[in-house]
């Protein structure tokens, strides 16, 4: 997206300074999520995240998914370099759904994965105080999923417990539960339909969002918010969803040999191409998405629905190329929104 | 599968399911050989001999040769396999180098030469399989270095006194690998580099160390140097062509043009756009056409066709129940596309035209006619593939399978007129000559003879013959016999006692009742199968109408009538009582009897009993009823099967608790009424069982839940489970059995022996 950055950095700070004046409350310190395996900050974007205030990063040390009839941790986190060391690690782990629903034993899986991430920060001289646990969980996985959290808790000592909450889950507690932890962080994106061609933005869609928050709803754990900085390009082949394309650039497609635009973000191709270590064939539409300004404001004002006092305002995710394409500042004045709105 | 005259062995568990949910008319293993690895075929359950890493034994054939006639062919292969023959498999496989490899102990300079290089790779494979402690930070994922260090060493020194040629290409490969198990990837290349790179013909062993070369190069950054070896690999190698192919997934634009430039044959250009063209999700038209430019009417153009019409059968098809066929037939019905949406049909369109021209140019070539039919099939131009495949005559057999294949599907999707006797004889013919099926077994794990039969069942289901349209898919005889209804079985007799039957029903019969010769011996001497199906259908009805103790005599008559082939011995005595059940306990009885035998006096016992009122009788009757249910060792006699997991068959204990009420009631004595009373009481029992397990919901039942004898006491369930019964009021007996029976000596044996009454009598 083009974006005229040092017009909209001045209208922000005016903004900034106006939110301020109208005596909101404190902003949420503003974090970021960083999903690579590699952790290995690059120049940019430790000015970046200085010039945004942040002091935590929400590290992804490992998956865990299901394989060959056991969980299985993949992805292992590896640190490079020392910038990282200047930012507090919230570790987070994100474990599949499935997991659980073929029958890992939650106090099993929970010594594993505790012994993963004390040899690991014992490998690189970290010393977390709190652990994030991302999973996706389901009616059926609940209860070993919750036991799961009580026993992992349990075996990291002390430390804080945060867990990712997604829409469906705030919205209807009774049924999906509240998990035990002493944190929550609301998952405002990917609430839309992506294997649908038809829909306009999977990766922030408010219209969607809305449905599920009602002005004075509350929830059993105090909650922090994440919200999406993060572009990319779904496949559709024959109607259908085929890839998503994350390392691709949206750019990249307006002048991309054998690719015609069809109009903002959608894109078919003429002839097969490669493009994002796929191979395209002609017919293939593609879409290209990100969260806009207009829209991550709107999120913030849903978000200021919910009766919560948020701490940290996270952005997921951490990559010097797709924060290019957000002015500096952009994170801060959603924090000073959210905390006016609050 | 049972025979026609089953023996009174019934069987614990019943019929499985292999459906899918797709069907594959357009068959690639019908056509092309094994050459090719399941990459591109078609069934869940098709055994990869290339993801063998010896594909085809060729490492296996090369030792052989090195070694000569000298060599023990199942040491050598439990060596270099780790299999476990009998009589090796104690053996550690360093030992079987040392002492049992050579026939005789053999020896001289070339066999120990190949033993100490066998002992050296033994070790070398024990260092890289370690296992990997996947939740340990950072895990094991190479070698030990001073151990790996060591070993490289010893490869070097073994590589410079190493004079037979083949023992050094295979120290050359071992040190590639160590290298490269040890982090020391440059190295690594290094050693391909000097010992196989200046080589002019490789052998198995210098492919083998070309695949691991190819993973370096793309370690290194090398692209289309990579690429272009794996590439080598899958073109020459007799086998690692599995991880090869897996393993050449170029992603870039600028790596395809480094690979493509490397290929200086059209036919290794035509290789990179097979394998691109083949992988999952690929639409791979172009490469179709540039393979076509390349190198013209290839097998590898065929066998990416093949690949593009299986993913669209993947993609697009479903047979699995009924809906997915009533959908088709609508549609066929309509003259709409069989695929999902336009998108498909563009699609399909523009690989019809490619096989539309690739047969006007290659008229004789049985391929492009079957592929242009199917595909004009799939795209919902039923007209146009039957005439596309009608008009070729002659055609191999492949190809002939699948142009009957699919015209056989035409037919019966535009079908309208019920099918004549003349089609159905003809259908039935084809069905077993198409899909090769002598036994009709009716199955393929492609499901593509049971999409044919599906289509015929619709037919014969909107022609109004229901029971043809159930054989037709599938049901089978020993089905029905897992809980027979006698109106299902009247059906059927009905139908198997006709005079006369076509082709499409015979094979539909054949199959149903598990008729396993071969169908041209069927056909031909139908009067002897029919009438075993007669008898088998006879016996089920004769085991029915037992249940009901007034038609008794009617089914001893049925039984008395069949052959004696459908006799059996019994091994229990239904008359015994017992105060435990036990089902599987063997025989409880030294009276030899006949199932007929037994039969015919129970009947005489009933009339006796309506006649006399006699309690000993009725008691007799009682223990009869009880036994023959699925609860009692005699269960064989009315049911043909007893599944462990659940309540199949006659399990209905009011009969028997009917019998033993009356025998109370006419009790001479205490004792037997006693023991009339008790055994009621087990009926009650049973009948309650039945009930709360017809009625609970399924997260709330669970098999064995009230047996007793699996309990731990302190599980809590006995107690919940012995309270809700009473509560429930299914302790009726044995009320009555402590309140008017507790002087008999029967009541104070079964105090001592039944738990349950134990339990009652104690709270």
């Amino acid at each position: 997206m083009q974006i005229n950055l040092r017009g909209l950095g001045l209208l922000w700070c005016l903004l900034a300074l106006a939110a301020c004046q109208k005596g909101g409350g404190v902003p949420p310190q503003v974090a970021y999520y960083h999903w690579k395996s590699v952790v290995d900050l690059s120049a940019g974007e430790v000015e970046r995240l200085n010039g945004e205030g942040v002091r935590r990063l929400y590290v992804k040390y490992m998956d865990v998914d299901w394989e060959g009839g056991q969980a299985v941790p993949k992805a292992p986190v590896e640190f490079r370099g020392d910038a990282w060391r200047a930012f507090e690690i919230v570790p987070t782990v994100f474990i599949t759904n499935r997991t659980f629903l073929e029958g890992a034993n939650p106090r099993v899986l929970a010594g594993q994965v505790a012994r993963f991430l004390s040899e690991a920060n014992e490998a690189n001289g970290a010393a977390p105080t709190e652990y994030q646990f991302d999973c996706d969980w389901s009616g059926a996985t609940r209860l070993p999923y919750f036991a799961f959290l009580e026993e992992v808790r349990r075996l990291l000592g002390g430390a804080a417990l945060s867990v990712t909450i997604r829409l469906h889950q705030l919205r209807y507690p009774e049924q999906a539960g509240v998990p035990p932890a002493d944190r929550g962080v609301l998952m405002y994106y990917n609430m839309g339909d992506i294997s649908s061609l038809e829909e306009p933005n999977s990766i922030l869609n408010n219209r969607t969002g809305a449905r599920y928050l009602q002005a004075g709803q509350g929830y059993a754990l105090p909650l922090d918010y994440a919200l999406p900085v993060f572009s990319w390009v779904l496949a559709y082949r024959l109607g259908e969803l085929k890839f998503i394309l994350n390392q691709a650039e949206c750019a990249a497609l307006d002048t991309l040999a054998g690719v015609e635009k069809l109009k903002e973000g959608q894109y078919q191709v003429g002839q097969n191409t490669y493009f994002g270590y796929h191979y395209l064939n002609a017919g293939d539409r593609l879409r290209c998405e990100s969260a806009s300004l207009a829209a991550l404001e709107e999120a913030v004002r849903q978000l200021s629905k919910i009766q919560n006092q948020s701490e940290q305002l996270i952005f997921y995710h951490l990559d010097e190329k797709a924060l290019g394409g957000y002015p500096p500042g952009l994170a801060q004045h959603l924090a000073e929104q959210l905390a006016g709105a609050q | 599968m049972l025979v026609l005259s089953s023996a009174w062995g019934a069987l614990a568990c019943g019929p499985a399911d292999y459906s899918f949910h797709y069907f594959n008319l357009f068959v690639p293993e019908w056509i092309f050989g094994e050459e090719y690895s399941p990459a591109f075929y078609t069934t869940d359950g098709y055994y990869s001999i290339w993801s063998e890493p010896d594909y085809k034994r060729a490492n296996l054939e090369a030792w052989k040769a090195l070694i000569g006639q000298q060599v023990e062919a199942p040491v050598l292969e439990r060596i270099l396999y780790n299999t476990y023959p009998e009589g090796l498999y104690d053996i550690e496989r360093a030992d079987l180098v040392r002492e049992h490899l050579y026939k005789g102990g053999a020896g001289g300079a070339k066999a120990e030469a190949v033993k100490r290089y066998l002992l050296l790779a033994l070790e070398m494979e024990r260092l890289a399989d370690r296992p990997v402690d996947s939740w340990g930070y950072g895990g094991q994922e190479r070698m030990p270095q001073q151990e790996a260090q060591l070993l490289i060493g010893r490869i070097q020194e073994a590589m410079k006194r190493e004079k037979v040629g083949e023992l050094k290409d295979r120290y050359a490969f071992q040190l590639i690998k160590a290298y490269r198990y040890s982090g020391q990837p440059d190295l690594a290349r290094a050693a391909y580099e000097r010992h196989f790179a200046t080589q002019d013909k490789l052998g198995l062993i210098g492919y083998w160390a070309m695949d691991h070369y190819a993973g370096l190069l793309l370690q290194d950054g090398q692209n289309g140097a990579g690429y272009y070896h794996f590439l080598k690999v899958f073109r020459d190698a007799p086998s690692r062509r599995h991880s090869a192919y897996y393993s050449l997934n170029i992603g870039t634009a600028a790596d395809w043009d480094a690979t493509y430039k490397r290929c200086k044959k059209k036919e290794d250009k035509a290789l990179l756009h097979f394998i691109r063209g083949t992988k999952d999700g690929v639409l791979a038209l172009e490469d179709m056409r540039a393979i076509f430019s390349l190198v013209g009417n290839h097998e590898w153009l065929k066998i990416v066709m093949s690949r593009e019409i299986n993913k669209l059968e993947s993609d697009n098809l479903e047979y699995y129940s009924e809906q997915p066929i009533q959908d088709l037939m609508a549609k066929a019905k309509a003259g709409e596309s069989l695929l999902k949406n336009a998108d498909y049909d563009e699609y399909v369109g523009e690989l019809l035209k490619f096989a539309n021209t690739a047969l006007i140019n290659n008229p004789g070539d049985g391929f492009w006619l079957v592929a242009k039919g199917y595909l004009e099939f799939l795209s919902g131009q039923l007209d146009n593939a039957a005439l596309t495949l009608e008009r070729a005559k002659g055609l191999e057999k492949p190809f002939y399978r699948i142009q009957a294949e699919v015209l056989l599907a035409i037919q019966l999707l535009q079908a309208e007129e019920p099918l004549t006797v003349a089609q159905e004889n003809l259908m039935a013919e084809q069905v077993v000559e198409i899909f090769e099926d002598e036994r009709t077994q009716l199955y393929t794990d492609r499901n593509n003879q049971e999409f044919i039969l599906d289509l015929l069942a619709a037919r014969k289901e909107a022609d109004g013959d229901a029971l043809l349209a159930r054989m037709l898919r599938r049901e089978e005889f020993s089905t029905y016999r897992i809980s027979p209804e006698l109106s299902q079985i009247e059906d059927l007799l009905a139908r198997v006692e006709a005079d006369d039957f076509t082709l499409l029903e015979l094979l539909a019969l054949k199959h149903f009742v598990g008729n396993a010769s071969p169908w041209y011996t069927f056909k031909v001497d139908r009067a002897t199968a029919m009438g075993e199906i007669r008898g088998a259908v006879l016996e089920a009805k004769a085991r029915v109408l037992m249940r009901d103790p007034a038609r008794l005599a009617e089914a001893s008559a049925i039984f008395e009538a069949l052959p004696a082939s459908f006799d059996f011995p019994l091994a229990h005595n239904p008359f015994n009582s017992s105060l435990n059940d036990c089902v599987h306990c063997g025989s409880n009885t030294n009276a030899r009897q006949t199932r007929n035998e037994f039969v015919r006096k129970l009947a005489e016992i009933y009339e006796i009993a309506m006649q006399t009122g006699s309690a000993t009788d009725y008691y007799l009757l009682g223990n009869a009823y009880y036994n023959m249910t699925y609860f009692g060792p005699a269960y064989y006699v009315m049911n043909y099967y007893r599944s462990g997991s659940s309540f199949d068959g006659f399990t209905d204990c009011s009969v028997a608790l009917g019998f033993y009420q009356a025998a109370m009631e006419a009790a001479p004595d205490l004792e037997l009424g006693a023991k009339a009373c008790f055994m009621a009481a087990k009926a009650e029992q049973n009948n309650y069982i039945l009930q709360r397990a017809a009625n609970q919901p399924a997260d709330e039942y669970w098999w064995g839940k009230w047996e007793i004898s699996t309990w731990p006491e302190s599980e809590g369930y006995y107690e919940d489970y012995l309270q809700e019964i009473a509560r429930d009021g299914h302790r009726s007996y044995f009320e009555k059995l402590t309140a008017q029976y507790a002087t008999t000596d029967f009541y104070k044996q079964a105090v001592r022996e039944c738990s349950y009454l134990y339990y009652f009598v104690s709270n």
